[in-house]
């Protein structure tokens, strides 16, 4: 077997997935690992694609959504920066957002207050006009 | 012209601007709009409380998102003799409408911030440089 690769019962007993999972990964063309005649041979690479695979989907990723970020970042090291920086400017935008809902949540509650006590003197009023009009 | 308005001696435009945290600018424009009707001593401008009340009241609907026609009708209606009832009763209408835009604009915002915490979390996720070989 040639340098650095795994056969597939490795892979598994490393990453605890069964042979099914990673012959299905392969299916759907997330994994592409090697062909030697009938034996799987999985490279450094094929390995760190599943590490993110199976974190994606702990996190609740559907398979789907995998595929499309591993596509998206399958440059690697270039990209890390640009992508920390963007994860950076969304994370602000994120608190400014979260700050916006915050604000927009107490006017609600503080509109709501006024409305109610519109209502509540409305019918205050109400009670004193007939209780005039009756006496 | 009501006694305590002859006693008291009128606000400057600075004094508002101050107790209100606005600009002359934002009072000149309530001015121009009807809103509000100060007297004049030649160039200064002169507030009474009933003006004060009413800045008082424009500023908490602005904030609430009434429109400038809107907060007129409102103040106009405390006018009208029936000891604001009608006021009471519109304030309860725009205040509906307002509060099922927020509502509706909250939950904009909810979705949003939910899509972007997901899309956040799958870029720290799979951002990892991956091994080559």
């Amino acid at each position: 077997m040639p340098d650095g690769y795994a056969t597939i019962s490795e892979v598994c007993a490393e990453f605890g997935v069964t042979q099914r999972t990673l012959r299905y990964y392969e299916y759907i063309e997330l994994l592409f690992p090697r062909r030697e005649g009938t034996r799987r041979l999985y490279s450094a690479k094929d390995r760190a694609r599943l590490t993110l695979i199976l974190r994606g989907r702990r996190f609740g990723f559907s398979l789907e959504a995998i595929r499309q970020w591993l596509a998206m970042y399958n440059d690697g090291r270039d990209q890390t920066a640009q992508v920390e920086k963007w994860i950076d400017s969304a994370t602000r935008r994120l608190a400014e957002m979260e700050r916006e809902r915050a604000d927009l949540a107490e006017l609600i509650d503080e509109l709501r207050l006024l409305r109610n006590d519109g209502i509540d003197w409305l019918a205050v009023h109400r009670q004193q006009e007939r209780a005039r009009s009756t006496g | 012209m009501a006694a305590s308005d002859i006693e008291r001696p009128h606000a400057s435009i600075g004094d508002l601007c101050r107790e209100f945290d606005v600009t002359p600018r934002t009072l000149r424009f309530y001015e121009d709009k009807g809103l509000i009707a100060p007297r004049r001593d030649g160039q200064r401008r002169l507030y009474t409380s009933r003006d004060r009340a009413r800045i008082r009241l424009i500023l908490q609907g602005r904030r609430f998102g009434f429109a400038l026609d809107e907060m007129r009708e409102l103040l106009d209606l405390y006018d009208i003799g029936d000891q604001g009832r009608t006021q009471a009763r519109r304030v309860i209408e725009h205040a509906e409408r307002r509060l099922a835009e927020m509502e509706a604009q909250r939950s904009e915002l909810d979705t949003a911030i939910r899509e972007l915490r997901t899309l956040i979390a799958e870029r720290r996720i799979f951002a990892e440089p991956q091994a080559t070989n």
